[in-house]
């Protein structure tokens, strides 16, 4: 699902480029705010600092569960880093390997998950050459925010109907599928190949990779939280 | 933390062994409509060694994010 340089329009790539900052910053600021709280001030210190403080210009600080919450973001961004590298072929001399978008944000939740999914696709851009780099706009937008940020969602609405198993499996599935149809259409609105052909043909590659995503996906959550408690 | 990170490069190693010369979806479909010349091939710091990819990924990551932390937790 990587998009190398070359096959979107630059146009279209710089134009994904800035909305994946958009949507990279406003995830960093959630994630941030998470992860700190304001500095408990020392009783009487307030006599002068305090007004500035009522001001608003609290300091803000990493807290316990914020440190750990970072590295656990780190850890679920390793662990997709590593299961990417697990390519399966698929039929007719295809080969599908995990996007896990879903994983990511099921496991940290929608803002962490989708910049631990992006701090992954950006990696692999810059240093092993997966995927290309004007287009890592369009490669985030596509595995992180429609393959992660926007699947969190819709996982949480499967759960309410559905077992928590079930809606992790249909959402991971749908995840391929969603990003693969995004890919078609800027593939098509870059003046690559006609959306009749590419669509039908991208959705119905990914249908069959999406049920190995779904299955890996499973088994990666229930292992993670099993080796990963606190 | 530690017995994932453990399963973590297990990963990375065991599916390196996995991977296959095949097109990937994006890419067979690019190759089956004949725009897959557009594609710029770049070539990897690390070259072709999959193990390695998959270990130094795995370790990058880590860094950047337990770097974070530390730098959080230094400037607050």
């Amino acid at each position: 699902m990587h998009i190398p340089d070359g096959f979107l329009d630059p146009k279209i790539s710089y134009g994904l480029m800035g909305a994946a900052v958009a949507v990279l910053s406003f995830a960093l600021a959630k994630v941030k705010a998470s992860v700190t709280a304001l500095a408990a001030q020392p009783a009487f210190a307030a006599v002068g600092q305090g007004v500035s403080n009522f001001a608003g210009k609290g300091r803000r600080v990493l807290t316990k569960f914020g440190e750990l919450e970072i590295y656990k973001m780190g850890m679920v961004a390793a662990l997709i880093f590593a299961a990417q590298m697990f390519n399966f072929p698929v039929a007719s001399g295809t080969s599908g390997h995990l996007i896990g978008g879903v994983l990511a944000v099921v496991l940290l939740g929608p803002f962490a998950g989708t910049v631990a999914m992006a701090a992954v696709v950006i990696i692999q851009a810059l240093f092993f050459a997966d995927g290309g780099l004007i287009v890592l706009g369009a490669n985030v937008i596509n595995m992180a925010c429609i393959a992660g940020l926007s699947c969190y969602y819709i996982y949480v609405w499967f759960k309410k109907y559905l077992p928590e198993v079930v809606s992790i499996g249909v959402t991971a599935w749908l995840s391929v599928v969603l990003a693969a149809g995004a890919v078609s259409v800027q593939l098509w609105l870059s003046g690559t190949y006609e959306l009749g052909l590419v669509l039908p043909a991208m959705l119905k590659v990914h249908a069959v990779i999406g049920v190995a995503e779904a299955l890996i996906t499973i088994v990666l959550v229930k292992t993670f939280r099993k080796l990963v408690q606190q | 933390m530690k017995k994932m990170f453990l399963v973590t490069i297990l990963i990375a190693i065991t599916a390196s062994f996995f991977a296959s010369a095949y097109p990937d979806g994006l890419e067979w479909v690019a190759g089956q409509f004949g725009f897959i010349n557009l594609g710029v091939e770049r070539v990897s710091l690390m070259g072709d060694n999959n193990t390695l990819i998959g270990v130094c990924g795995v370790l990058i990551i880590l860094a950047l994010f337990w770097g974070s932390a530390r730098v959080l937790k230094k400037i607050g």
